[in-house]
């Protein structure tokens, strides 16, 4: 038992590395509140194009997102950072591992936007359009709020999944949580770092399991 | 009295099925139209015609002298003066029932909060419901939200409102409140278009009353003279199966 506390529980290890983890965990925390801003707002973007119908510019989109849904995150964030340069294009390891997430969650949050639309009753823009809003204003006041609310739920758990997936990132050497903690387990052939890491983990995203509760209750509307 | 809305030759095809063969329809002002005729006949596909909600294949539609099935007119603003009450209510359950009211006012006609609540709530008044200019459509009857839904209709000061079966979603006990709303509407000269199978309601109402058949106009009249003396065979035929059903 006292092996495992020292093994896992080191407090000594803990506190020697804690500086160097919190580095990290700013890194993490960046990183994961540009993912989540950027990543649904272009999904939202996205779904509000796709809403219009215009096949040249839906057609290619759609290949993209079912792109980018299939492909592992790990495998994106490589090209990205190990490709793009080939093509003139050469990104740090932080922009890289950021554009590729908010594109994947993007993709993902564009379906479930889109999936939220059009299970809004027909009824409803019937109502919109006869009292002579337009089509963007019928959208945007009645249909968006109610297809939200239905992508709530599914969208909180995509923007976890994908935030946590900031931590692929120390594969191409962003010096987030994760890469800190190995880095320092190394050093000192103890995993207590990781511990820490997952201490980190944790109070990074239980606020956000919890705001996508709260954001769940607000958009629950009387029926 | 010339008419308000006037549609001429209008039809309307979903694939092979002709849900509206070519058919003209006059309103005047202050008329009160009701269509009947059996499920499937093209009741409401005529009537989402009239406010191009679904627009005619063919055919003019002139509303107010302006013919509104020319291309390059602008729908919305032609929509703002014509009010739509569904069967099905389409309020939007998000909002309270002011905020249904006053979306389009704040949206489409651009007044300003205070104004649209103004008229909001006159519009609320006129059906009996400011007392619940608050709540949310779910937490309303279904006679209610109807209320609701022809005061939306209503806040917008159109010139001519359609009913598409506002009764027909409805608990036979909160029928009558709709109803009585709607005759207040008649009694204030409101020309209205009406698709209902209340046939009490349409003889006491309507100035005229338009039998439909698959997707045809069959035979129109006052309600004394289509209801009592039906010239057509399957006017006959629908009016005596209506009675079997009582
Ligand atoms: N959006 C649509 N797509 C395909 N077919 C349609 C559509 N709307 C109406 N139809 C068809 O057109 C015909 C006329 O329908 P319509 O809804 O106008 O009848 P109605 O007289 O209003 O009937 P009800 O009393 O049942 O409401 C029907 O055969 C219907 O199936
Ligand atoms: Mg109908």
């Amino acid at each position: 038992m006292d092996q495992l506390l020292d093994l896992y529980f080191n407090l000594e290890t803990m506190q020697r590395f804690f500086p160097m983890l919190r580095e990290g965990f700013v890194l993490t925390l960046q990183m994961t509140l540009l993912v989540v801003s950027i990543g649904i707002s272009t999904g939202l973007l996205l779904a509000l194009v796709r809403a219009f119908g215009v096949r040249l510019i839906n057609w290619p989109m759609q290949f993209l997102v079912d792109f980018l849904r299939a492909v592992p995150p790990l495998v994106v964030i490589m090209c990205t950072y190990f490709a793009l340069p080939y093509a003139g294009m050469r990104l740090s390891p932080f922009v890289a591992t950021v554009a590729s997430l908010a594109l994947i969650l993007a993709a993902f949050a564009e379906e479930i936007f889109w999936s939220g639309i059009t299970s809004v009753n027909r009824g409803q823009w019937e109502a919109g359009r006869a009292t002579g809003l337009n089509f963007l204003q019928t959208l945007v006041h009645i249909i968006l709020p109610q297809g939200v609310r239905l992508a709530v739920p599914l969208l909180t758990n995509r923007t976890i999944e994908i935030g946590k997936a900031t931590s692929l990132g120390s594969a191409i050497s962003v010096a987030d949580i994760l890469n800190q903690a190995t880095s320092a387990q190394s050093i000192v052939a103890n995993p207590s770092p990781l511990t820490l890491a997952a201490l980190m983990y944790v109070v990074l995203f239980v606020p956000l399991v919890m705001t996508s509760r709260w954001v769940e209750r607000r958009y629950r509307w009387q029926h | 009295m010339s008419p308000i809305l006037s549609a001429r030759g209008i039809s309307r095809c979903f694939g092979s099925v002709t849900a509206l063969a070519p058919s003209d329809l006059d309103v005047a002002p202050g008329e009160v139209v009701v269509l009947i005729g059996p499920s499937g006949s093209g009741k409401s596909t005529l009537l989402r015609c009239l406010n191009l909600l679904s627009p005619p294949d063919s055919g003019d539609i002139h509303f107010r002298a302006q013919c509104i099935t020319e291309r390059g007119v602008n729908l919305n603003q032609v929509r703002r003066s014509i009010g739509m009450v569904f069967q099905q209510f389409n309020l939007y359950p998000h909002m309270t029932a002011l905020d249904n009211v006053t979306l389009a006012l704040r949206r489409v006609h651009r007044m300003s909060r205070e104004n649209a609540r103004a008229r909001g709530m006159a519009a609320l008044e006129e059906v009996g419901l400011v007392e619940h200019h608050d709540t949310h459509p779910g937490k309303l009857s279904g006679g209610q939200q109807q209320r609701v839904g022809i005061a939306r209709a209503l806040a917008l000061e159109p010139d001519i409102m359609l009913f598409d079966e506002p009764t027909s979603a409805l608990d036979p006990e909160l029928v009558g409140e709709v109803l009585s709303v709607m005759r207040r509407l008649r009694d204030r000269k409101m020309t209205m278009v009406i698709v209902t199978h209340e046939m009490g309601f349409a003889r006491d109402v309507a100035d005229r009353v338009v039998f439909m058949n698959e997707g045809a106009i069959i035979e129109q009249g006052s309600p004394e003279a289509l209801f009592t003396t039906p010239s057509q065979p399957r006017t006959r035929e629908f009016l005596s199966r209506l009675m079997e059903q009582r």
